[in-house]
Protein backbone atom coordinates (compact mmCIF):
# COMPACT_ATOMS: atom_id res chain seq x y z
CA UNK A 1 0.00 0.00 0.00
CA UNK A 2 2.83 2.32 0.93
CA UNK A 3 4.61 1.63 -2.35
CA UNK A 4 1.41 2.17 -4.24
CA UNK A 5 0.87 5.47 -2.46
CA UNK A 6 4.41 6.55 -3.25
CA UNK A 7 3.78 5.93 -6.95
CA UNK A 8 0.26 7.32 -6.99
CA UNK A 9 1.04 10.65 -5.35
CA UNK A 10 3.44 11.93 -8.06
CA UNK A 11 1.05 10.75 -10.76
CA UNK A 12 -1.73 12.52 -8.95
CA UNK A 13 0.27 15.71 -8.60
CA UNK A 14 1.37 15.52 -12.25
CA UNK A 15 -2.21 15.08 -13.40
CA UNK A 16 -3.23 17.94 -11.15
CA UNK A 17 -0.60 20.19 -12.70
CA UNK A 18 -1.69 19.10 -16.16
CA UNK A 19 -5.28 19.87 -15.26
CA UNK A 20 -4.22 23.29 -14.02
CA UNK A 21 -2.32 23.98 -17.21
CA UNK A 22 -5.19 22.86 -19.43
CA UNK A 23 -7.57 24.94 -17.35
CA UNK A 24 -5.42 28.03 -17.69
CA UNK A 25 -5.06 27.61 -21.45
CA UNK A 26 -8.78 27.07 -21.66
CA UNK A 27 -9.44 30.24 -19.71
CA UNK A 28 -7.09 32.14 -21.99
CA UNK A 29 -8.90 30.88 -25.07
CA UNK A 30 -12.23 31.75 -23.54
CA UNK A 31 -11.14 35.31 -22.85
CA UNK A 32 -9.70 35.57 -26.33
CA UNK A 33 -12.92 34.33 -27.87
CA UNK A 34 -14.95 36.82 -25.88
CA UNK A 35 -12.60 39.58 -26.93
CA UNK A 36 -12.82 38.57 -30.59
CA UNK A 37 -16.60 38.37 -30.48
CA UNK A 38 -16.65 41.81 -28.99
CA UNK A 39 -14.39 43.07 -31.76
CA UNK A 40 -16.59 41.33 -34.34
CA UNK A 41 -19.68 42.96 -32.91
CA UNK A 42 -17.99 46.37 -33.01
CA UNK A 43 -16.86 45.78 -36.60
CA UNK A 44 -20.39 44.76 -37.59
CA UNK A 45 -21.67 47.98 -36.05
CA UNK A 46 -19.00 49.88 -37.91
CA UNK A 47 -19.91 48.18 -41.20
CA UNK A 48 -23.59 48.97 -40.64
CA UNK A 49 -22.74 52.61 -39.96
CA UNK A 50 -20.43 52.80 -42.96
CA UNK A 51 -23.06 51.20 -45.21
CA UNK A 52 -25.54 53.83 -44.11
CA UNK A 53 -22.89 56.48 -44.67
CA UNK A 54 -22.13 55.05 -48.12
CA UNK A 55 -25.84 55.09 -48.95
CA UNK A 56 -25.91 58.80 -48.23
CA UNK A 57 -23.31 59.21 -50.99
CA UNK A 58 -24.05 56.56 -53.61
CA UNK A 59 -27.44 55.16 -52.64
CA UNK A 60 -30.25 55.55 -55.21
CA UNK A 61 -31.99 58.18 -53.09
CA UNK A 62 -28.78 60.13 -52.51
CA UNK A 63 -27.92 60.11 -56.20
CA UNK A 64 -31.42 61.34 -57.08
CA UNK A 65 -31.19 64.15 -54.52
CA UNK A 66 -27.69 65.10 -55.61
CA UNK A 67 -28.68 65.25 -59.27
CA UNK A 68 -31.71 67.32 -58.38
CA UNK A 69 -29.70 69.70 -56.23
CA UNK A 70 -27.22 70.21 -59.07
CA UNK A 71 -29.88 71.16 -61.55
CA UNK A 72 -29.82 67.91 -63.46
CA UNK A 73 -32.94 66.70 -65.20
CA UNK A 74 -33.84 63.29 -66.60
CA UNK A 75 -32.68 62.96 -70.21
CA UNK A 76 -36.18 63.24 -71.76
CA UNK A 77 -36.69 66.60 -70.05
CA UNK A 78 -33.60 68.11 -71.64
CA UNK A 79 -34.94 70.84 -73.93
CA UNK A 80 -31.78 72.68 -74.94
CA UNK A 81 -28.85 70.52 -75.82
CA UNK A 82 -25.33 71.84 -76.09
CA UNK A 83 -22.15 69.90 -76.43
CA UNK A 84 -20.00 70.74 -73.46
CA UNK A 85 -16.97 68.67 -74.46
CA UNK A 86 -13.99 70.72 -75.64
CA UNK A 87 -12.93 70.73 -79.30
CA UNK A 88 -10.41 68.36 -80.84
CA UNK A 89 -7.14 68.18 -78.99
CA UNK A 90 -4.40 70.38 -80.42
CA UNK A 91 -1.34 68.64 -81.76
CA UNK A 92 1.63 69.09 -79.42
CA UNK A 93 4.40 71.41 -80.68
CA UNK A 94 7.36 69.65 -82.28
CA UNK A 95 10.01 68.81 -79.72
CA UNK A 96 13.09 71.03 -79.50
CA UNK A 97 16.07 69.81 -81.47
CA UNK A 98 18.75 67.65 -80.01
CA UNK A 99 18.29 64.16 -81.27
CA UNK A 100 17.80 64.78 -85.00
CA UNK A 101 20.16 63.21 -87.47
CA UNK A 102 21.17 65.45 -90.33
CA UNK A 103 22.35 63.85 -93.53
CA UNK A 104 24.48 65.90 -95.89
CA UNK A 105 24.93 64.56 -99.42
CA UNK A 106 28.12 65.26 -101.17
CA UNK B 1 12.13 3.02 15.78
CA UNK B 2 9.79 3.08 12.99
CA UNK B 3 6.53 1.45 13.43
CA UNK B 4 5.22 -0.93 10.89
CA UNK B 5 1.87 0.22 9.49
CA UNK B 6 0.24 -2.87 10.79
CA UNK B 7 1.91 -2.39 14.11
CA UNK B 8 0.73 1.25 14.58
CA UNK B 9 -2.23 1.81 16.84
CA UNK B 10 -5.52 1.79 15.06
CA UNK B 11 -6.24 5.41 15.99
CA UNK B 12 -2.93 6.63 14.53
CA UNK B 13 -3.53 4.74 11.30
CA UNK B 14 -6.85 6.42 10.94
CA UNK B 15 -5.36 9.88 11.49
CA UNK B 16 -2.63 9.27 8.96
CA UNK B 17 -5.18 8.33 6.29
CA UNK B 18 -7.18 11.44 7.11
CA UNK B 19 -4.10 13.62 6.85
CA UNK B 20 -3.23 12.04 3.52
CA UNK B 21 -6.71 12.66 2.20
CA UNK B 22 -6.59 16.31 3.25
CA UNK B 23 -3.16 16.78 1.70
CA UNK B 24 -4.36 15.33 -1.60
CA UNK B 25 -7.62 17.29 -1.61
CA UNK B 26 -6.09 20.71 -0.92
CA UNK B 27 -4.36 21.13 -4.31
CA UNK B 28 -7.47 19.87 -6.10
CA UNK B 29 -9.63 22.41 -4.28
CA UNK B 30 -7.03 25.12 -4.92
CA UNK B 31 -7.12 24.35 -8.64
CA UNK B 32 -10.91 24.38 -8.75
CA UNK B 33 -11.13 27.62 -6.74
CA UNK B 34 -8.51 29.15 -9.03
CA UNK B 35 -10.47 28.27 -12.14
CA UNK B 36 -13.68 29.45 -10.60
CA UNK B 37 -12.15 32.80 -9.66
CA UNK B 38 -10.78 33.16 -13.19
CA UNK B 39 -14.20 32.36 -14.60
CA UNK B 40 -15.79 34.95 -12.33
CA UNK B 41 -13.42 37.64 -13.47
CA UNK B 42 -13.90 36.86 -17.16
CA UNK B 43 -15.97 39.24 -19.30
CA UNK B 44 -19.55 38.33 -20.09
CA UNK B 45 -19.87 35.95 -22.94
CA UNK B 46 -21.92 37.46 -25.78
CA UNK B 47 -25.40 36.08 -26.27
CA UNK B 48 -25.26 32.62 -27.81
CA UNK B 49 -26.27 32.30 -31.45
CA UNK B 50 -29.56 30.66 -30.47
CA UNK B 51 -30.78 34.08 -29.26
CA UNK B 52 -29.81 35.72 -32.56
CA UNK B 53 -31.18 33.43 -35.24
CA UNK B 54 -29.83 34.11 -38.70
CA UNK B 55 -32.47 36.14 -40.53
CA UNK B 56 -32.48 36.28 -44.29
CA UNK B 57 -31.74 39.47 -46.17
CA UNK B 58 -34.19 41.43 -48.30
CA UNK B 59 -32.57 42.47 -51.57
CA UNK B 60 -33.78 44.48 -54.54
CA UNK B 61 -33.92 43.10 -58.08
CA UNK B 62 -30.35 44.25 -58.79
CA UNK B 63 -28.98 42.76 -55.57
CA UNK B 64 -28.94 45.99 -53.57
CA UNK B 65 -29.27 44.94 -49.93
CA UNK B 66 -32.31 46.59 -48.37
CA UNK B 67 -32.37 44.75 -45.02
CA UNK B 68 -29.93 42.44 -43.25
CA UNK B 69 -28.85 41.26 -39.83
CA UNK B 70 -30.53 39.37 -37.01
CA UNK B 71 -34.07 40.25 -36.01
CA UNK B 72 -33.04 42.05 -32.84
CA UNK B 73 -30.38 44.08 -34.64
CA UNK B 74 -31.88 44.53 -38.10
CA UNK B 75 -30.24 47.08 -40.41
CA UNK B 76 -31.63 48.93 -43.40
CA UNK B 77 -28.57 50.28 -45.24
CA UNK B 78 -30.54 52.32 -47.78
CA UNK B 79 -32.34 54.27 -45.05
CA UNK B 80 -35.80 55.39 -46.09
CA UNK B 81 -35.71 53.66 -49.50
CA UNK B 82 -38.75 51.36 -49.79
CA UNK B 83 -39.21 51.65 -46.04
CA UNK B 84 -42.98 51.30 -46.14
CA UNK B 85 -42.64 48.12 -48.17
CA UNK B 86 -39.91 46.63 -46.00
CA UNK B 87 -41.39 47.39 -42.59
CA UNK B 88 -39.17 46.54 -39.63
CA UNK B 89 -38.50 44.01 -36.87
CA UNK B 90 -38.66 44.14 -33.09
CA UNK B 91 -38.93 41.85 -30.10
CA UNK B 92 -40.48 38.44 -30.61
CA UNK B 93 -44.27 38.61 -30.65
CA UNK B 94 -46.66 36.11 -29.02
CA UNK B 95 -47.15 34.46 -32.42
CA UNK B 96 -43.40 33.90 -32.72
CA UNK B 97 -42.78 36.61 -35.32
CA UNK B 98 -40.06 39.21 -35.13
CA UNK B 99 -41.34 41.25 -38.08
CA UNK B 100 -43.71 43.98 -37.01
CA UNK B 101 -44.60 45.66 -40.31
CA UNK B 102 -44.36 45.27 -44.08
CA UNK B 103 -42.42 42.44 -45.68
CA UNK B 104 -40.58 41.86 -42.41
CA UNK B 105 -43.97 40.86 -40.98
CA UNK B 106 -45.50 39.00 -43.91
CA UNK B 107 -42.33 37.08 -44.83
CA UNK B 108 -41.19 36.57 -41.25
CA UNK B 109 -41.22 32.77 -41.44
CA UNK B 110 -39.14 32.64 -44.60
CA UNK B 111 -36.69 35.27 -43.34
CA UNK B 112 -36.33 33.55 -39.96
CA UNK B 113 -35.49 30.35 -41.82
CA UNK B 114 -32.42 32.19 -43.06
CA UNK B 115 -33.62 32.54 -46.67
CA UNK B 116 -32.92 35.73 -48.59
CA UNK B 117 -35.88 37.37 -50.31
CA UNK B 118 -35.37 39.07 -53.66
CA UNK B 119 -37.89 41.73 -54.62
CA UNK B 120 -38.89 42.88 -58.10
CA UNK B 121 -38.23 46.46 -56.98
CA UNK B 122 -35.73 48.45 -59.02
CA UNK B 123 -33.91 50.71 -56.52
CA UNK B 124 -33.33 53.53 -59.02
CA UNK B 125 -37.00 53.65 -60.03
CA UNK B 126 -38.09 53.31 -56.42
CA UNK B 127 -35.89 56.29 -55.51
CA UNK B 128 -37.24 58.29 -58.45
CA UNK B 129 -40.84 57.50 -57.48
CA UNK B 130 -40.27 58.34 -53.81
CA UNK B 131 -38.42 61.57 -54.50
CA UNK B 132 -40.94 62.92 -56.99
CA UNK B 133 -43.92 61.78 -54.92
CA UNK B 134 -42.55 63.56 -51.86
CA UNK B 135 -41.83 66.70 -53.82
CA UNK B 136 -45.32 66.79 -55.36
CA UNK B 137 -47.01 66.02 -52.04
CA UNK B 138 -45.12 68.81 -50.28
CA UNK B 139 -45.73 71.27 -53.12
CA UNK B 140 -49.48 70.59 -53.08
CA UNK B 141 -49.59 70.10 -49.31
CA UNK B 142 -51.19 66.70 -49.74
CA UNK B 143 -52.00 64.56 -46.72
CA UNK B 144 -50.60 61.42 -48.29
CA UNK B 145 -49.88 59.79 -51.60
CA UNK B 146 -48.62 56.76 -53.45
CA UNK B 147 -46.95 55.82 -56.73
CA UNK B 148 -46.65 52.45 -58.43
CA UNK B 149 -44.66 51.40 -61.48
CA UNK B 150 -45.69 48.01 -62.83
CA UNK B 151 -44.05 46.18 -65.71
CA UNK B 152 -46.53 45.14 -68.37
CA UNK B 153 -46.51 41.48 -69.34
CA UNK B 154 -44.65 40.24 -66.28
CA UNK B 155 -46.62 41.97 -63.52
CA UNK B 156 -43.34 42.85 -61.79
CA UNK B 157 -43.75 45.80 -59.44
CA UNK B 158 -40.72 47.98 -60.16
CA UNK B 159 -41.57 50.68 -57.62
CA UNK B 160 -44.16 51.12 -54.90
CA UNK B 161 -43.71 54.43 -53.10
CA UNK B 162 -45.61 55.86 -50.14
CA UNK B 163 -45.82 59.34 -48.73
CA UNK B 164 -45.24 60.05 -45.88
CA UNK B 165 -42.43 57.66 -45.13
CA UNK B 166 -39.98 56.87 -42.33
CA UNK B 167 -36.52 55.48 -41.58
CA UNK B 168 -36.84 51.84 -40.48
CA UNK B 169 -33.49 52.15 -38.67
CA UNK B 170 -35.28 54.50 -36.27
CA UNK B 171 -38.84 53.27 -36.55
CA UNK B 172 -39.54 54.07 -32.91
CA UNK B 173 -39.46 57.77 -33.81
CA UNK B 174 -42.03 57.45 -36.62
CA UNK B 175 -45.77 57.78 -36.32
CA UNK B 176 -48.00 54.86 -37.40
CA UNK B 177 -49.33 57.05 -40.23
CA UNK B 178 -45.83 57.21 -41.73
CA UNK B 179 -45.52 53.43 -41.80
CA UNK B 180 -48.51 52.58 -43.99
CA UNK B 181 -47.59 50.71 -47.14
CA UNK B 182 -50.06 52.75 -49.16
CA UNK B 183 -49.85 51.20 -52.65
CA UNK B 184 -51.00 47.88 -51.18
CA UNK B 185 -52.85 48.81 -48.03
CA UNK B 186 -54.64 52.07 -48.71
CA UNK B 187 -57.95 51.76 -50.49
CA UNK B 188 -59.43 54.85 -52.05
CA UNK B 189 -62.12 55.82 -54.53
CA UNK B 190 -60.27 56.16 -57.83
CA UNK B 191 -62.65 58.46 -59.70
CA UNK B 192 -62.62 58.75 -63.47
CA UNK B 193 -59.68 56.39 -64.02
CA UNK B 194 -62.41 53.74 -63.72
CA UNK B 195 -64.26 54.88 -66.84
CA UNK B 196 -62.19 53.04 -69.50
CA UNK B 197 -63.01 49.71 -67.84
CA UNK B 198 -66.75 50.27 -68.13
CA UNK B 199 -66.40 51.28 -71.77
CA UNK B 200 -64.24 48.21 -72.49
CA UNK B 201 -66.81 45.95 -70.82
CA UNK B 202 -69.65 47.51 -72.85
CA UNK B 203 -67.75 47.02 -76.10
CA UNK B 204 -66.74 43.48 -75.16
CA UNK B 205 -70.34 42.47 -74.51
CA UNK B 206 -71.58 44.08 -77.71
CA UNK B 207 -73.54 46.74 -75.87
CA UNK B 208 -71.55 49.61 -77.33
CA UNK B 209 -70.20 50.44 -80.74
CA UNK B 210 -66.91 52.31 -80.28
CA UNK B 211 -67.86 54.57 -83.18
CA UNK B 212 -71.18 55.58 -81.60
CA UNK B 213 -71.98 59.00 -80.16
CA UNK B 214 -73.55 59.71 -76.80
CA UNK B 215 -75.81 62.55 -75.69
CA UNK B 216 -73.96 64.30 -72.92
CA UNK B 217 -75.59 67.33 -71.29
CA UNK B 218 -73.60 68.96 -68.52
CA UNK B 219 -75.58 67.33 -65.72
CA UNK B 220 -77.92 64.43 -65.05
CA UNK B 221 -80.18 63.55 -62.15
CA UNK B 222 -80.09 59.97 -60.85
CA UNK B 223 -82.07 58.92 -57.80
CA UNK B 224 -81.58 61.68 -55.26
CA UNK B 225 -78.27 62.83 -56.71
CA UNK B 226 -77.22 65.16 -59.50
CA UNK B 227 -74.05 64.36 -61.39
CA UNK B 228 -72.19 67.16 -63.19
CA UNK B 229 -69.47 67.31 -65.77
CA UNK B 230 -66.51 69.48 -64.85
CA UNK B 231 -65.09 70.45 -68.24
CA UNK B 232 -67.29 72.13 -70.83
CA UNK B 233 -67.88 69.98 -73.91
CA UNK B 234 -70.26 69.65 -76.90
CA UNK B 235 -73.70 68.19 -76.08
CA UNK B 236 -72.97 65.04 -78.07
CA UNK B 237 -69.73 63.15 -77.65
CA UNK B 238 -67.94 60.31 -79.39
CA UNK B 239 -66.81 57.49 -77.10
CA UNK B 240 -63.14 58.56 -77.15
CA UNK B 241 -64.30 62.09 -76.30
CA UNK B 242 -66.39 60.82 -73.38
CA UNK B 243 -63.02 59.78 -71.94
CA UNK B 244 -61.22 62.86 -73.20
CA UNK B 245 -63.66 65.22 -71.42
CA UNK B 246 -64.09 62.67 -68.65
CA UNK B 247 -67.83 63.13 -69.00
CA UNK B 248 -69.67 61.74 -66.00
CA UNK B 249 -72.99 62.32 -67.74
CA UNK B 250 -71.90 60.48 -70.89
CA UNK B 251 -70.71 57.52 -68.81
CA UNK B 252 -73.91 57.41 -66.77
CA UNK B 253 -75.88 57.46 -69.99
CA UNK B 254 -73.96 54.35 -71.09
CA UNK B 255 -73.99 52.44 -67.81
CA UNK B 256 -77.71 51.66 -67.99
CA UNK B 257 -76.91 49.22 -70.77
CA UNK B 258 -75.69 46.97 -67.95
CA UNK B 259 -77.78 45.58 -65.13
CA UNK B 260 -76.23 46.25 -61.71
CA UNK B 261 -75.11 42.63 -61.52
CA UNK B 262 -73.43 42.75 -64.92
CA UNK B 263 -71.51 45.91 -64.08
CA UNK B 264 -70.54 44.48 -60.70
CA UNK B 265 -69.29 41.26 -62.27
CA UNK B 266 -67.27 43.13 -64.87
CA UNK B 267 -65.58 45.29 -62.25
CA UNK B 268 -64.72 42.12 -60.37
CA UNK B 269 -63.16 40.62 -63.49
CA UNK B 270 -60.74 43.54 -63.63
CA UNK B 271 -59.78 42.70 -60.06
CA UNK B 272 -61.68 45.42 -58.19
CA UNK B 273 -63.01 44.31 -54.83
CA UNK B 274 -60.92 41.14 -55.14
CA UNK B 275 -57.84 40.25 -53.08
CA UNK B 276 -54.53 40.32 -54.93
CA UNK B 277 -53.07 36.91 -55.66
CA UNK B 278 -49.75 37.65 -54.01
CA UNK B 279 -49.29 36.51 -50.42
CA UNK B 280 -45.89 38.06 -49.88
CA UNK B 281 -47.29 41.28 -48.44
CA UNK B 282 -50.43 42.42 -46.70
CA UNK B 283 -52.85 44.07 -49.09
CA UNK B 284 -56.46 45.13 -48.99
CA UNK B 285 -58.95 44.12 -51.63
CA UNK B 286 -60.80 47.41 -51.87
CA UNK B 287 -64.56 47.67 -51.59
CA UNK B 288 -67.04 46.77 -54.27
CA UNK B 289 -70.41 46.69 -52.59
CA UNK B 290 -72.75 43.78 -53.41
CA UNK B 291 -74.91 44.74 -56.38
CA UNK B 292 -78.03 43.64 -54.50
CA UNK B 293 -77.54 46.66 -52.20
CA UNK B 294 -77.14 49.16 -54.99
CA UNK B 295 -79.61 51.97 -55.52
CA UNK B 296 -79.63 53.64 -58.99
CA UNK B 297 -77.16 56.35 -57.99
CA UNK B 298 -74.78 53.61 -56.80
CA UNK B 299 -74.51 52.16 -60.29
CA UNK B 300 -73.94 55.68 -61.65
CA UNK B 301 -71.31 56.32 -58.96
CA UNK B 302 -69.51 53.02 -59.56
CA UNK B 303 -69.30 53.84 -63.26
CA UNK B 304 -67.37 57.02 -62.56
CA UNK B 305 -65.17 55.49 -59.86
CA UNK B 306 -67.02 56.65 -56.76
CA UNK B 307 -68.66 54.40 -54.17
CA UNK B 308 -66.06 51.78 -55.12
CA UNK B 309 -62.56 51.67 -53.71
CA UNK B 310 -59.31 50.18 -54.93
CA UNK B 311 -55.61 50.15 -54.19
CA UNK B 312 -52.97 51.64 -56.46
CA UNK B 313 -51.56 48.19 -57.21
CA UNK B 314 -55.01 46.84 -58.17
CA UNK B 315 -55.48 49.83 -60.45
CA UNK B 316 -52.07 49.30 -62.07
CA UNK B 317 -52.87 45.62 -62.69
CA UNK B 318 -56.23 46.57 -64.22
CA UNK B 319 -54.62 49.11 -66.57
CA UNK B 320 -52.10 46.50 -67.65
CA UNK B 321 -55.08 44.50 -69.01
CA UNK B 322 -55.79 47.31 -71.48
CA UNK B 323 -52.10 47.63 -72.38
CA UNK B 324 -51.41 43.89 -72.66
CA UNK B 325 -54.01 42.81 -75.17
CA UNK B 326 -56.76 42.11 -72.63
CA UNK B 327 -54.78 39.71 -70.42
CA UNK B 328 -54.64 40.10 -66.64
CA UNK B 329 -51.18 39.34 -65.22
CA UNK B 330 -51.11 39.04 -61.42
CA UNK B 331 -48.81 41.66 -59.86
CA UNK B 332 -45.62 40.25 -58.43
CA UNK B 333 -43.41 41.72 -55.69
CA UNK B 334 -41.17 38.80 -54.70
CA UNK B 335 -39.08 36.91 -57.25
CA UNK B 336 -40.09 33.26 -57.36
CA UNK B 337 -43.43 33.65 -55.64
CA UNK B 338 -45.97 31.23 -57.05
CA UNK B 339 -48.88 33.09 -58.57
CA UNK B 340 -51.81 31.98 -60.70
CA UNK B 341 -51.20 32.10 -64.45
CA UNK B 342 -52.33 35.16 -66.43
CA UNK B 343 -55.90 35.00 -67.72
CA UNK B 344 -57.80 36.78 -70.46
CA UNK B 345 -60.37 39.40 -69.52
CA UNK B 346 -60.91 41.23 -72.81
CA UNK B 347 -60.36 40.28 -76.42
CA UNK B 348 -57.19 41.78 -77.94
CA UNK B 349 -59.32 43.91 -80.29
CA UNK B 350 -61.35 45.45 -77.48
CA UNK B 351 -58.29 46.09 -75.34
CA UNK B 352 -56.57 47.72 -78.32
CA UNK B 353 -59.61 49.87 -79.11
CA UNK B 354 -59.85 51.23 -75.57
CA UNK B 355 -56.10 51.64 -75.31
CA UNK B 356 -56.15 53.84 -78.41
CA UNK B 357 -58.85 55.93 -76.72
CA UNK B 358 -56.44 56.43 -73.81
CA UNK B 359 -53.79 57.67 -76.23
CA UNK B 360 -56.41 60.05 -77.61
CA UNK B 361 -57.15 61.28 -74.06
CA UNK B 362 -53.54 62.36 -73.59
CA UNK B 363 -52.99 63.75 -77.08
CA UNK B 364 -56.27 65.59 -77.55
CA UNK B 365 -56.90 67.05 -74.13
CA UNK B 366 -55.04 69.59 -72.09
CA UNK B 367 -52.95 66.84 -70.58
CA UNK B 368 -49.66 68.16 -71.86
CA UNK B 369 -48.31 67.91 -68.35
CA UNK B 370 -48.66 64.15 -68.50
CA UNK B 371 -46.68 63.75 -71.71
CA UNK B 372 -43.34 62.16 -71.10
CA UNK B 373 -41.00 63.70 -73.68
CA UNK B 374 -39.79 61.26 -76.25
CA UNK B 375 -42.37 58.57 -75.68
CA UNK B 376 -46.08 58.31 -76.46
CA UNK B 377 -48.37 58.05 -73.47
CA UNK B 378 -51.82 56.56 -72.92
CA UNK B 379 -53.55 57.63 -69.76
CA UNK B 380 -56.52 58.87 -67.81
CA UNK B 381 -57.07 61.34 -65.04
CA UNK B 382 -59.19 60.74 -61.96
CA UNK B 383 -60.42 63.18 -59.35
CA UNK B 384 -62.64 61.67 -56.66
CA UNK B 385 -64.35 62.95 -53.54
CA UNK B 386 -63.00 61.37 -50.37
CA UNK B 387 -65.49 59.69 -48.07
CA UNK B 388 -65.16 60.59 -44.41
CA UNK B 389 -66.20 57.56 -42.33
CA UNK B 390 -66.50 59.62 -39.17
CA UNK B 391 -68.79 62.19 -40.73
CA UNK B 392 -70.57 59.63 -42.93
CA UNK B 393 -70.35 61.95 -45.94
CA UNK B 394 -68.08 63.40 -48.62
CA UNK B 395 -66.71 66.70 -47.23
CA UNK B 396 -66.34 69.42 -49.81
CA UNK B 397 -62.87 70.20 -51.12
CA UNK B 398 -61.23 66.92 -50.16
CA UNK B 399 -60.15 65.01 -53.23
CA UNK B 400 -58.22 61.94 -54.17
CA UNK B 401 -56.28 62.81 -57.31
CA UNK B 402 -54.98 60.08 -59.58
CA UNK B 403 -53.30 59.70 -62.93
CA UNK B 404 -53.04 56.27 -64.55
CA UNK B 405 -50.67 56.14 -67.49
CA UNK B 406 -48.95 53.67 -69.79
CA UNK B 407 -45.84 54.25 -71.87
CA UNK B 408 -44.45 53.95 -74.44
CA UNK B 409 -47.94 53.64 -75.91
CA UNK B 410 -46.65 52.05 -79.14
CA UNK B 411 -44.83 49.29 -77.21
CA UNK B 412 -46.26 49.39 -73.67
CA UNK B 413 -43.64 48.60 -71.07
CA UNK B 414 -44.91 50.06 -67.80
CA UNK B 415 -48.09 51.22 -66.11
CA UNK B 416 -47.60 54.06 -63.68
CA UNK B 417 -50.21 55.05 -61.12
CA UNK B 418 -49.78 58.20 -59.05
CA UNK B 419 -52.22 59.38 -56.40
CA UNK B 420 -52.21 62.34 -54.04
CA UNK B 421 -54.86 62.70 -51.36
CA UNK B 422 -56.30 65.90 -49.99
CA UNK B 423 -54.04 68.49 -51.66
CA UNK B 424 -54.56 71.81 -49.92
CA UNK B 425 -53.17 74.21 -52.51
CA UNK B 426 -53.37 74.59 -56.27
CA UNK B 427 -56.16 73.56 -58.58
CA UNK B 428 -56.82 70.20 -56.86
CA UNK B 429 -57.44 68.47 -60.18
CA UNK B 430 -55.60 65.54 -61.66
CA UNK B 431 -54.55 67.54 -64.71
CA UNK B 432 -52.59 69.99 -62.61
CA UNK B 433 -51.53 67.85 -59.68
CA UNK B 434 -51.18 64.18 -60.68
CA UNK B 435 -50.31 64.56 -64.37
CA UNK B 436 -47.09 66.54 -63.70
CA UNK B 437 -46.09 63.97 -61.09
CA UNK B 438 -46.72 61.20 -63.60
CA UNK B 439 -44.56 63.01 -66.14
CA UNK B 440 -41.74 63.55 -63.64
CA UNK B 441 -41.64 59.88 -62.73
CA UNK B 442 -42.11 58.83 -66.35
CA UNK B 443 -39.14 60.93 -67.45
CA UNK B 444 -36.99 59.26 -64.81
CA UNK B 445 -38.10 55.85 -66.04
CA UNK B 446 -37.26 56.71 -69.65
CA UNK B 447 -33.89 58.10 -68.57
CA UNK B 448 -33.30 54.90 -66.59
CA UNK B 449 -33.94 52.87 -69.74
CA UNK B 450 -30.96 54.69 -71.19
CA UNK B 451 -32.58 56.59 -74.02
CA UNK B 452 -30.22 59.46 -74.79
CA UNK B 453 -31.74 62.89 -75.52
CA UNK B 454 -31.06 62.45 -79.22
CA UNK B 455 -32.89 59.16 -79.45
CA UNK B 456 -35.72 60.59 -77.37
CA UNK B 457 -36.08 63.48 -79.77
CA UNK B 458 -36.13 61.04 -82.68
CA UNK B 459 -38.73 58.92 -80.93
CA UNK B 460 -40.80 62.02 -80.30
CA UNK B 461 -40.77 63.01 -83.94
CA UNK B 462 -42.22 59.65 -84.96
CA UNK B 463 -45.45 60.13 -83.01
Amino acid sequence: MKRLARRAVPVYVALLLLLSAVGMVNQGLYRRQVRLMDVRSKLMDQIAGLRLQAATVNGPLAVTHWADAHGMVPAPEASNLSIVASGPRQAPPPPAGGLEIRTVWR
Amino acid sequence: MALNRDEAPKELRFRRRGLMSVLLTIPLLAALIGFASQQRGAPDFPAPPADQPVRGRIVASDGTVLAYGPANDRRYPEGTLAANLLGFTGAMQPDGRYGLEGLEYSLDHELQSGHDVRLTIDPALQAAAETNLKRAAEKNQAADGMAVILEIGTGRILAAASYPSFDPNHWQQASPKDMIDRPFAQEYEPGSVMKPFVIAALIQTGRLNPDATVPAPMSVHVGDKTFHDVEWHPPTLSIPDVLRYSSNVGMIHLTWRFTPQQLHDWLQRYGFGQPLDLNSIYSTSGILNPWQNWVPQDQASNTIGQNVSTTAVQLAAAYSILAYGGVYVPPRLVVGEKLPPPHRVLSPQVADTVFKMLIHVVNASALKYSKVPGVSVAGKTGTADIYNRRLGTYPKGQYSITFAGVFPADHPRVVTIVTLQKPQVGSKTSTWVAAPLFRAIGSEVVAHWGLAPGSVAMADSTH
